[in-house]
């Protein structure tokens, strides 16, 4: 279970330069959330993969209000703000998310699929770290979804096939912030390889992503842009 | 060195044995009822993010780490293992057909190759830090958890349902209620074990109405 600490900042346990890494990748999120709304205001669709998001506001919930967080309460309103903003972004997953499937016979169970992903998330991130198994800050569970993100989104620029529906600044400020964190990961948790291994994984399929990105908009990855639309066609 | 026992019966009850092995032969069951699907009709039913997870779970658990029921279950994990490796086969062989981009299958195979070995890399260093139970039903659950969730969205893709097999569902259903019986008895305290349990025994319920309904309308 997570220690509650009633300082700001914990810099007992924490020294000021790494919480200061901390919050800067916590601020590279608060970047691509304020992207991702603004361009699904935009396009009327919404590119964080719904697997992603449900995910994403059960774990801002859980570490925002149920479990206090051992770098510091500081910290803990940033989760908040976390979860506010993804308010929105949930928002979107209910009005433009069903866009992200094709099917009709999909589309009629997307909303209740999402309250179902939503609920069971949040039981099983509460579990997981009322069992022990998350540090502090809750970065194993944060790691274990942000791993999932990163792949749903190779695998979802790759279906949608429409390019512009998808943020440059997205795939910039959210690689940014998970590798900031990631950094803060191996300086403050270097006896967990178990959490190390999710954030070589996780960085990995966001350069993925981002060369994607580049490559199918210059159209060196002619072959897949052309698979990509056969496939959304 | 410590004697292994064929069956750890000053561990766990006999209730608890009986739970575990009769849901290993379930699944045994399931895994052949989708290899003969892969014979019969060049068809892997399960999908292809969980094959990958579950082969690696097998992998880690049959041969590098060792579960405490007794040797008569660690050479069952050795079965499922071996079973698996036909199912991967039938994969690369055969499961480009689940991509909705049919131009991508270049990339499939190395993806799940890749695949296969985040996963492996994931589940062995979770054990390794002490966060799985001695039978290895955390990471197991979690992938089987992950293979549940995916079924429900791939059987809606299929256009052709016919190839999904009932008697895979069913035991795949049967496998998972009896070593949810098994964790329920051995592991009470765990939540979160309890609570991945839960959710799969949900979508496996779910999926198995589904069927029943979906596919009869389907070849209707």
């Amino acid at each position: 279970m997570p220690v509650a600490t009633t300082e700001w900042f914990n810099t007992a346990r924490y020294p000021v330069p790494l919480l200061v890494l901390f919050g800067v990748g916590c601020f590279g999120w608060v970047v691509a959330y304020v992207a991702i709304v603004r361009n699904a205001l935009r396009n009327r669709f919404l590119e964080i993969p719904a697997g992603a998001v449900v995910a994403n506001i059960a774990w801002e919930f859980v570490w925002g209000f149920l479990y206090p967080n051992e770098l510091g309460r500081f910290f803990s309103w940033g989760y908040r703000i976390w979860f506010f903003f993804d308010l929105g972004i949930v928002y979107m997953l209910f009005r433009y998310g069903d866009k992200q499937v094709e099917l009709p016979e999909l589309k009629a169970i997307f909303r209740p699929a999402c309250v179902f992903g939503i609920a069971a998330w949040a039981v099983a991130i509460y579990f997981f770290v009322g069992e022990g198994y998350d540090t502090g800050y809750g970065a194993i569970s944060g790691y274990i979804l942000n791993t999932m993100m990163s792949a749903l989104y190779v695998v979802i620029v790759l279906r949608h096939g429409h390019l512009v529906d998808f943020s440059l600044v997205v795939a910039w400020s959210k690689m940014l912030g998970t590798a900031l964190l990631t950094v803060f990961n191996f300086l403050v948790q270097p006896g967990n390889p178990y959490l190390l291994l999710l954030c070589l994984l996780t960085l990995a399929l966001d350069l993925l992503y981002i060369g994607l990105f580049y490559a199918i908009r210059s159209g060196r990855a002619g072959a897949l842009e052309a698979a990509t639309r056969e496939g959304a066609a | 060195m410590e004697h292994e026992p064929l069956i750890n019966t000053a561990k766990y009850g006999t209730l608890e044995l009986l739970f575990f092995a009769a849901g290993g032969l379930a699944w045994a069951l399931a895994y052949m009822g989708v290899l003969r699907e892969i014979v019969r009709k060049n068809f892997v039913e399960i999908p292809a993010t969980a094959v990958c997870a579950n082969i690696a779970w097998e992998f880690t658990w049959g041969l590098v780490y060792r579960t405490d029921l007794g040797a008569l279950f660690a050479w069952g994990y050795r079965l499922w293992f071996a079973l698996d490796v036909f199912i991967v086969w039938g994969l690369l062989r055969y499961g480009v057909r689940h991509l909705a981009t049919p131009r991508l299958r270049d990339y499939f195979r190395l993806s799940v190759v890749l695949a296969i070995l985040g996963f492996g890399a994931a589940i062995y260093l979770l054990v390794r830090q002490g966060y799985d139970t001695s039978t290895g039903l955390v990471s197991g659950y979690m992938a089987t958890l992950l293979m549940s969730a995916l079924y429900v969205p791939q059987f809606f893709r299929e256009r052709d349902r016919t190839p999904y097999s009932p008697f895979v569902a069913w035991c795949k259903l049967l496998g998972n209620g009896l070593v949810i019986g098994f964790c329920v008895l051995v592991y009470p305290e765990n939540h979160f074990l309890q609570a991945l349990c839960a959710i799969t025994l949900v979508l496996d319920v779910y999926y198995v109405v589904l069927f029943h309904t979906r596919r009869v309308s389907s070849a209707g």
